[in-house]
């Protein structure tokens, strides 16, 4: 009897432990494995569809008033000499809004930026496609990496787009898609000038190695999707 | 009434789960070098509704909702492509784009073998992309019905800090018809043709970012900094900087055109007659 009762105990014990783990592990937070939480009452969502990009700093527009109702800044400056990526694999950005016209603007590293006209409506999510793609510039001094400063052009070298400094840690150029040429004036004091073009296509990442090849047996620089030079 | 259900359980699917794309659809007939006409519907280059383009000499973004026609001259090996635009205001434009030559990038670029340089869309028969360099002409099937945004030709009175006064049209900053600032750390913008008035700092010339208090033709007012650097940057080159730190401003005036940098003004005053107000009207 004694033992039956010690049976029972043991798996109501057994239940009520699962029952609390997977309680638990059922209150994710806004940016758990498990999406995000319901749209708020009396808003539309907006998510910004950046292929795999998945912090960029933007803000949003009332399109009638012109007012800023909403903006994120996640990213450091291009030219910051401390920015870098981590691996942490986030949602796609999003935010709730009463519904209505607005705009949203997405910066990127250079002058121009994305913007997009989107109508938000109650209850709804609705998708906004910024084509944007990004790029690192890796430069190699000796056999280590190291921080220099760099211009990146329009591809006919007519306008400055944008500055930028290289690190030594995991960094991506965020850029609107399209072809670029990244300039390093006075490569290791020797006098002379890289010029590199880049093609930017949506939600690749491309990676430019400047300085003198990686050794054999050296970790590879490839990215995501990127060759490497 | 089975199919019935099963149209609006698909359609309260697409709502709920699928979401919106939000994208204003271009459509368009694409007609290439051999003749060929393709009508393309979600037309974008290289996925933006936008063409980079140099008129003039200096480059532009050039929205793809504002043009009723394009033609490409010269040959499919021309990395320079000369275009001549027909806009919906009846306008006419000419400069040039890069098409990539040979459909090849340079020996030296990066991200692969093909050239990036594309129209992509849809047509009946599935997804479409074109190479630019293999594109003669587009002819924008935009709605006729919809609002057409008109192009806006911005006249404003630039006051130098020594007190100069010009009288400029189609103004320019950076190639753009706004002002872009920052306030604090964000960069914002300000679109010239919602505001009444710009006063520059007195801080002096010497200040590589110059506080700006714009003045909407709402009412409201706008503070921030914008960059007015004369620094000459690690390779730049002569002219970039020159374009750069002496031609942030640029318009036309009476007597030729004119340019000045971000440096020496003192005040912008907006004239409203150079634009109009409702910049959307219908065709």
């Amino acid at each position: 009897m004694l033992t039956i009762d010690f049976k029972r105990f043991c798996i109501r014990s057994g239940l009520l432990l699962i029952f609390f783990i997977t309680a638990c592990a059922s209150t994710g937070g806004r940016d758990g494995i498990y999406g995000p939480p319901p749209i708020v009452e009396g808003k539309g969502r907006l998510f910004l569809e950046t292929a795999g990009i998945n912090r960029v700093n933007y803000y949003v527009l009332d399109q009638e008033t012109g007012e800023e109702v909403y903006s994120e800044s996640p990213r450091a400056a291009a030219s910051s000499p401390i920015g870098f990526e981590s691996g942490y694999g986030s949602l796609p950005q999003y935010v709730d809004l009463a519904p209505g016209n607005y705009i949203v603007v997405v910066n990127t590293d250079v002058e121009d930026s994305v913007e997009k006209e989107v109508e938000v409506r109650m209850g709804q999510e609705v998708y906004v496609t910024i084509p944007i793609g990004r790029f690192q510039l890796i430069f190699f001094e000796g056999q280590e990496r190291s921080q220099m400063p760099f211009l990146i052009y329009d591809y006919n070298l007519r306008t400055v787009l944008g500055r930028g400094m290289t690190s030594t840690e995991v960094r991506y150029f965020i850029v609107p898609t399209g072809e670029y040429k990244v300039r390093i004036e006075n490569l290791a004091g020797t006098g002379s000038d890289d010029i590199r073009p880049v093609q930017v296509r949506m939600g690749q990442t491309q990676n430019v190695v400047i300085g003198p090849p990686p050794a054999p047996g050296q970790i590879d620089e490839a990215g995501e999707n990127g060759d490497v030079q | 009434m089975i199919r019935d259900k099963i149209c609006f359980f698909s359609f309260l699917f697409l709502i709920f789960v699928g979401g919106i794309e939000a994208t204003a659809a271009i459509e368009a007939t694409v007609i290439d070098r051999f003749g060929n006409q393709h009508q393309v519907r979600d037309l974008t280059y290289q996925g933006r509704q936008e063409l980079e383009v140099y008129i003039g000499g200096q480059r532009r973004l050039m929205s793809l909702l504002l043009i009723d026609r394009l033609r490409f001259e010269g040959e499919a090996r021309d990395e320079r492509q000369e275009v001549s635009f027909s806009m919906r205001s009846g306008k006419a434009v000419s400069g040039y784009m890069f098409g990539g030559g040979n459909s090849m990038p340079h020996q030296d670029a990066v991200g692969g073998g093909g050239s990036g340089r594309r129209f992509i869309g849809v047509t009946s028969l599935g997804p479409f992309f074109i190479l630019l360099s293999d594109v003669r002409e587009i002819i924008f099937d935009q709605d006729r019905k919809s609002l057409v945004p008109q192009e806006v030709v911005i006249t404003a009175t630039i006051i130098t800090s020594e007190g100069k006064r010009y009288k400029v049209s189609d103004l320019r900053i950076r190639g753009k018809q706004r002002l872009d600032f920052f306030r604090g750390r964000k960069k914002r913008f300000i679109p010239l043709d919602k505001v009444n008035r710009i006063d520059f700092d007195d801080s002096g010339a010497s200040e590589e970012y110059r506080p700006i208090t714009a003045i909407y033709r709402s009412g409201r007012t706008v503070m921030g900094t914008v960059d007015a650097s004369t620094v000459r940057l690690a390779g730049e080159t002569d002219r970039s900087f020159r374009d750069r730190v002496q031609g942030a401003l640029t318009g036309e005036m009476a007597s030729g055109p004119f340019s000045i940098g971000m440096h020496l003004v003192k005040q912008i005053r907006f004239e409203e007659e150079g634009f109009n107000p409702e910049s959307k009207q219908p065709k």
